[in-house]
């Protein structure tokens, strides 16, 4: 009703300022005070009755939900006036209500909105739109005519001028979304033009473009982690339109404005999972150290083999089928501490997106997930810093403008000092042995002008462990990315970066003095993108652009360490692929109802000289007697060529505003994967290319989900379901062991990976109580049978992977008592990994040997787990240098002893079968955080 | 070479010192496979050579879980046309005739299996190698920390050397034998067999020599290393804190010069029953021997045919000189067990002769009988007859 209401309004070109100013000039009371409603209204829930207003008549209503009663709403006589039947129900209860020009409704506790404007306010807007050379955009200062304390509330605004939208029907809007705290732009906010349901997201430097018809509309803006803001946009012609978020956690105003958005509903995307940094501050982890990978694990679709190990497996694929950008820069190896931490300070990210399906056609390269890490930009208004001490590390940040508003940078560091607690430990392996850790990142940011954007950004992290038993690892990431943003105009801009990512690791063994050794590997990652984005055509949002990777792998050796080692030495050799790809996509909005993504991405894989390769005799075990030949290449040349279409389809229909229904499928490649024979990842896993002799991996999803708001719109309910078999995918032969291994293709075998689910999420975003709940069932099978050369893993059958955990139930909860303080807890369950038993003992010279079932043919105990935390904030003084808030939490509240793994050891000729826990007793842990400033800052 | 991570994992976790390790049972839901298995080996050193056959028995069950394979029939071949047919000694347990075949360094061999209902069990030809001598085996003096003591224990760490290998690639496996002296800790004064009377040879269940055979795998490859020699390969730990280095111990290796197929074997076997259960260890799977049924190649058999070039070494060590301290625990008499001395007159056919003793006031004490009688901590009197006394 809406929409007919504004189309038929604003369709009148000519008509349209005329009607603007009649409209709102009627005093707001006398126009809104002859709403009228029926005895159908009678005896509403008051959520329901706010959803039956808000659909039928043009109001919004805005509350604190926890400060309105749950009560119901009589209409006492029929037909009557709306804001009387309001009025009637709330004043009584202290509870004051206004409305204003726009029939935006407020219900505020002890505290009364003016709502009527002042009497020059439409005076300057038609000035404003009288001067079009002038700045385009015109800006009301609602502060002067909204008078409440920080009230975010919808603004007014005016875009372009009439005499510029005098020749054309359509406008084409564009602008930044922009952290009100910072001036740093909101990634991914969304832009909802509410009359049109329909609307767009902010790109990757908070820039969005909207085509929509000249006129009035109520714009919804939001993002993660964000205050929603509401907007009466009228749109005279084309302009630049800013929005200003204030952060969600900084908020302090009197009205807290309701989750409005249907953004699970209307969405494009699938499979995706949002979270900022400011929502999971507060979830308990292990240590107290704030860690995005174990946030991420308790999102659904989302398992690991064991707790604290390293990556993580989404929707049954293995941990290498995971891409991880860090604002552009690969990461390549993601943890601290063999997995214990994640190798992200905490306090130098802002967000980060896990695409579980529904990839865009922009990225590739790998079948299961991309986990998108933006990092924070440094603070364009002033100085500033903050860090944290716990049990583990202590962190420090520091922020700032180098030139106010042009050019401001992020310098942030972590490191361990964990080495004390090892001295506390008895065990003398322990005791002599020594950990350590850190990670910097330095982000620079200089807007050139409005139009280009220039941004730096370096991450190092690396982890020296020294083990009483004689062994010692080394490991580090290091990289970089440079990134170009420009604008052509309103509706095409394009970002050019180039990345580099480094993974290396060294690794002394002196456990036998005679064959001492040391074994190195490094991989190098050199990428260079160039995307555009497109939205020049009335509902469509074109994006394109080009991808290229160069993998540079020094596969090490393994060298004698010292005179007295006997070690001869071995060289591995190199590895060189080039990745291209080329890619379109593009989301089409058919109807309201009905969108489309189309994307596709050609990509072309080359395995590169300078090499010597062997080719093995067709349909026989790669083994050294099938060798038939030995072929040399030269630098460059190309060994082995395979080009590969990736097609991603998906498609939304909104059946109701609240409910639709989405289906995607997702086809991809790829070309590099990780050498582990472990239960694990484990950091001397090696990343190996595909090449002549190992063919790459495809990968194919299908997805279907149903998303809908609920309890007038304040929990997201989601269901997904999806299907995904992976081909080739690469697995060790049984017993394979060498991790000195010159030629890989002859101790793995490539076989197929089936997984399947379902997953119900229930997400609660905004009030004082926050979280989500979410279930997952979910098989992952993998089956290794090469049938030409009859090879086989686990005699030809089927075996559940690793990380197969049928069931899995997340609870986070969050619940904020006051400013100072609040609580959270998790509570997680699943069922226990897979695991292989000794079925039965047998004797060989003597001593007693086990033999095992077939693979994974048990599982261990399921896995339980309730966290709590507690955080509390310094005092809320204005004025003052340094805010510090504690956090005090319990992980493993319970105590319970999680199976962690199930073994067994001959010892003194018995068989003794053991249970080892991790985290098998409540951990305890303060963590202080401060920043320079006061809690808002 | 192995990379093992094994020890990282408990390293981490000891860090957040909650970790706790249980003894655990796992439901096994009553599966168990029953499996032929193959133990024997031939060797250079004189026969006779003996094969034993049995069957898989089920993990955790308290009965005998040695099972005999029985009605089998078992041959030895080599490459030069040789066969010699096992006599079957005691149930699943087959020998080679005291004159019969004897393993020849430079031949081939596999042995031939056939079952009660006529099925075929080859192994491969497998080379017996030339052995490579052990140049020396020694011990040092060497101190373990142990979280629950206040003091380092005190042993001996044994070690390797051998000679130089005939050949590059050479895969070992040693089989340690360790024969100790010990004594009880009490002198025998009395005897009881339905009458009590003096015993006057007090020393003669005193001293005891026990042999064992050390559960442990040794197992290395010299691939990889620029000489085929090991030096400082280290073998057994004994610490103090038991009998076994009171008096004197002697340690027998048998260095095995084995195929890579059977170093592969047993590499593989020592890494699945010695794994720490961490996430950093391989899959645990079947380990497939090198005995296949002709009929059914898929059939799983277990165990090994070993083919081997035996060479060996025995050492003697006396105990660490003092300021050195024993800290294997000793028996005292107490007075529970001067008054327990009474119940020796009770005591019945079957228990005797039961052994007493005197407390250090003269008065008869019955301790528990292995204080006295060597022989009951699995030692025997029987000075063995490599034995030499320094």
């Amino acid at each position: 009703m809406t929409k007919f209401r504004t189309n038929r309004i604003f369709s009148k070109g000519h008509l349209v300022s005329l009607l603007f100013i009649i409209i709102l000039a009627i005093p707001a009371f006398s126009q809104k005070n002859e709403l009228i409603i029926t005895d159908a209204y009678n005896n509403l829930s008051f959520k329901d009755f706010v959803t039956k207003t808000e659909s039928n008549l043009i109001v919004r209503f805005f509350y604190n939900p926890d400060s309105i009663p749950d009560i119901s709403i009589f209409v006492r006589s029929s037909p009557a006036k709306l804001m009387d039947v309001i009025a009637g129900t709330f004043t009584p209860l202290g509870i004051n209500v206004s409305i204003d020009s726009f029939g935006n409704i407020f219900l505020t506790k002890g505290q009364v909105l003016i709502t009527k404007l002042p009497e020059d306010f439409f005076m300057q807007s038609q000035v404003s739109g009288a001067e079009p050379d002038t700045l385009a955009v015109t800006r009301e200062t609602n502060k002067t005519f909204l008078k409440t304390s920080d009230a975010y509330v919808a603004e007014s605004r005016t875009v372009g001028t009439k005499k510029e939208g005098a020749r054309s029907k359509n406008a084409l809007i564009s602008g930044y979304v922009i952290n009100m705290n910072d001036s740093l732009p909101v990634i991914g906010a969304t832009v909802f033009v509410e009359d049109l349901e329909s609307g767009t997201s902010t790109d990757d430097k908070g820039f969005f473009t909207l085509t929509l018809p000249k006129g009035k509309y109520t714009m919804d803006v939001r993002s993660v982690g964000f205050e929603e803001m509401k907007y009466k946009v009228e749109v005279l012609s084309g302009g630049q339109l800013d929005f200003n978020l204030p952060e969600k956690v900084f908020l302090m105003q009197a009205v807290e404005i309701r989750s409005q958005t249907n953004h699970n509903v209307r969405g494009m995307q699938m499979g995706i999972e949002k979270l900022s940094i400011n929502e999971i501050k507060e979830i308990p982890v292990v240590l107290g150290e704030r860690d995005i990978i174990k946030v991420a694990l308790l999102l659904p679709g989302v398992q690991q083999v064991g707790e604290g190990s390293a990556g993580f497996n989404v929707r049954g694929s293995p941990a290498d089928q995971n891409l991880f950008y860090l604002s552009e820069i690969p990461v390549y190896n993601t943890s601290h501490l063999f997995g214990f931490f994640s190798a992200f300070n905490p306090d130098a990210i802002s967000d980060f997106s896990l695409y579980k399906s529904s990839i865009p056609a922009s990225y590739g390269g790998r079948l299961s997930s991309i986990f998108d890490i933006s990092a924070k930009q440094g603070n364009k208004k002033k100085f500033s810093a903050r860090g944290g001490i716990s049990p583990i590390t202590a962190r420090l940040l520091v922020e700032g403008p180098a030139i106010k508003d042009k050019l401001n940078y992020l310098v942030g560091f972590r490191s361990t000092y964990s080495d004390w607690v090892l001295n506390f430990v008895q065990d003398p392996d322990v005791k002599n042995s020594k950990a350590n850790f850190g990670d910097a990142i330095v982000n620079l940011s200089y807007q050139v002008n409005p139009k280009n954007q220039l941004k730096l950004i370096s991450y190092y992290s690396y982890d020296n462990i020294s083990l009483a038993t004689k062994v010692d690892d080394k490991y580090n990431n290091a990289g970089a990315s440079l990134s170009w943003y420009h604008t052509f105009n309103p509706s095409h801009d394009f970002n050019l970066s180039f990345a580099y990512g480094q993974y290396n690791y060294f690794e002394d063994n002196y456990e036998y003095s005679l064959a001492a050794y040391s074994l190195n590997y490094e991989l190098q990652h050199y990428q260079a993108n160039m995307d555009f984005s497109f939205k020049k055509f009335e509902n469509h949002n074109i994006t394109y652009g080009i991808n290229s990777i160069l993998y540079k792998i020094d596969n090490g050796g393994q060298l004698p360490l010292d005179d007295n080692s006997l070690i001869v030495p071995v060289y591995l050799g190199e590895q060189k692929g080039l990745e291209l790809a080329a890619y379109v996509g593009d989301e089409w909005r058919i109807n309201p109802k009905l969108s489309l993504y189309g994307g596709l991405r050609y990509n072309n894989y080359s395995y590169l000289g300078p090499n010597t390769v062997f080719s093995y005799a067709d349909n026989l075990p790669k083994t050294p007697e099938n060798i038939t030949d030995t072929l040399e290449y030269s630098n460059n040349e190309v060994i082995q060529n395979n080009g590969g279409l990736d097609l991603r389809l998906s498609v939304t229909y909104l059946i109701k505003p609240n409910l639709s229904f989405k289906a995607s499928y997702n086809n991809l490649h790829q070309y590099i994967f990780m050498l582990s024979n472990t239960i694990a990842l484990s950091p001397t896993d090696k990343w190996q290319l595909c090449n002549n002799n190992i063919e790459p991996m495809a990968g194919n999803q299908y997805s279907l989900g149903a998303y809908t708001n609920i309890g007038a719109q304040q929990i997201e309910f989601s269901l997904e379901g999806y299907y995904k078999k992976v081909h080739n995918l690469v697995e060790y032969k049984d017993g394979a062991n060498l991790v000195v291994n010159e030629h890989p293709e002859q101790d793995v075998l490539q076989g197929e990976l089936e997984s399947y689910g379902i997953e119900v999420m229930l997400k609660k975003p905004v009030g004082k109580l926050t979280g989500w709940l979410n279930y997952t069932y979910s098989k992952a099978t993998v089956l290794v049978n090469n049938t030409p050369t009859g090879e086989v893993n686990n005699f030809g059958m089927a075996y559940p992977a690793n990380y197969d955990k049928p069931h899995s139930l997340n609870l986070v909860a969050a619940y904020k008592v006051s400013k100072r303080i609040s609580f959270s807890g998790n509570v997680v369950y699943s069922t226990g990994r897979p695991i292989t038993y000794p079925t039965a003992i047998y004797y060989q010279d003597g001593q007693k040997i086990l033999n095992y079932s077939l693979r994974n043919e048990y599982r261990i105990p399921d896995y339980f787990r309730v966290d709590l935390s507690m955080k509390w904030e310094g005092n809320l003084k204005r004025k003052k240098f340094l805010h510090g808030s504690w956090i005090f939490s319990v992980y493993n509240l319970t105590g319970r002893k999680n199976a962690y793994s199930v073994y067994f050891k001959s010892e003194q000729g018995q068989i003794n079968g053991y249970k080892l826990s991790i985290f098998g007793a409540p951990i305890f842990s303060i963590t202080y955080d401060f920043k320079l400033g006061n809690y808002a800052d | 070479m192995r990379i093992r991570l094994t020890n990282i994992v408990s390293l981490v976790i000891i860090i957040l010192f909650v970790s706790c390790e249980e003894k655990y049972w796992p439901d096994l839901g009553g599966k168990y496979e029953s499996l032929l298995v193959v133990d024997g080996m031939i060797t250079n050193e004189p026969g006779p050579y003996i094969i034993s056959l049995s069957l898989s028995s089920p993990v955790g069950s308290d009965i005998s879980d040695y099972l005999p394979a029985l009605g089998y029939q078992v041959k030895i071949k080599d490459d030069h046309g040789n066969i010699e047919n096992l006599f079957e000694l005691s149930p699943g347990i087959f020998s080679t005739s005291t004159n019969g075949i004897q393993g020849v360094v430079g031949r081939k061999y596999m042995l031939e299996i056939i079952s009660p209902s006529g099925g075929l069990y080859q192994s491969n030809y497998e080379l017996l190698r030339q052995p490579t001598g052990i140049e020396s085996v020694y011990h040092k003096l060497e101190y373990r920390q142990n979280e629950n003591l206040p003091y380092d224990i005190a042993g001996y760490q044994f070690y390797l050397n051998t000679a130089l290998a005939p050949r590059d690639s050479c895969y070992y496996l040693w089989e340690l034998t360790a024969t100790y002296k010990y004594q009880a800790d009490l002198k025998i004064r009395y005897v009881y067999d339905g009458t009590l009377r003096p015993f006057y040879n007090s020393d003669s269940l005193r001293i005891c020599y026990k042999t064992q055979i050390i559960k442990e795998i040794f197992t290395y490859a010299t691939v990889g290393l620029a000489t085929p020699v090991l030096i400082n390969y280290p073998l057994n730990y004994v610490s103090t804190e038991t009998r076994e280095l009171s008096f004197r111990y002697s340690l027998l290796v048998k260095q095995l010069s084995i195929s890579e197929g059977a170093y592969k074997f047993w590499f593989t076997v020592f890494e699945q029953n010695s794994n720490a259960g961490d996430l950093y260890s391989r899959q645990p799977y079947q380990i497939r021997g090198n005995v296949f049924n002709q009929d059914k190649p898929n059939e799983s058999v277990l165990g090994y045919f070993t083919v081997a070039g035996i060479s060996e070494k025995r050492i003697f060590v006396n105990r660490p000189d003092p300021p050195i301290k024993m800290r294997c625990p000793v028996c005292v008499v107490g007075d529970g067990d001067v008054e327990n001395f009474a119940n020796i007159f009770y005591s019945t056919e079957n228990q005797w002769p039961l052994y007493a003793t005197f407390d250090q006031n003269y008065r008869a004490a019955l301790p528990n009988q292995s204080c006295m009688n060597c022989e009951l901590s699995g030692g025997v009197i029987q000075k063995p007859d490599f034995w030499v006394d320094d």
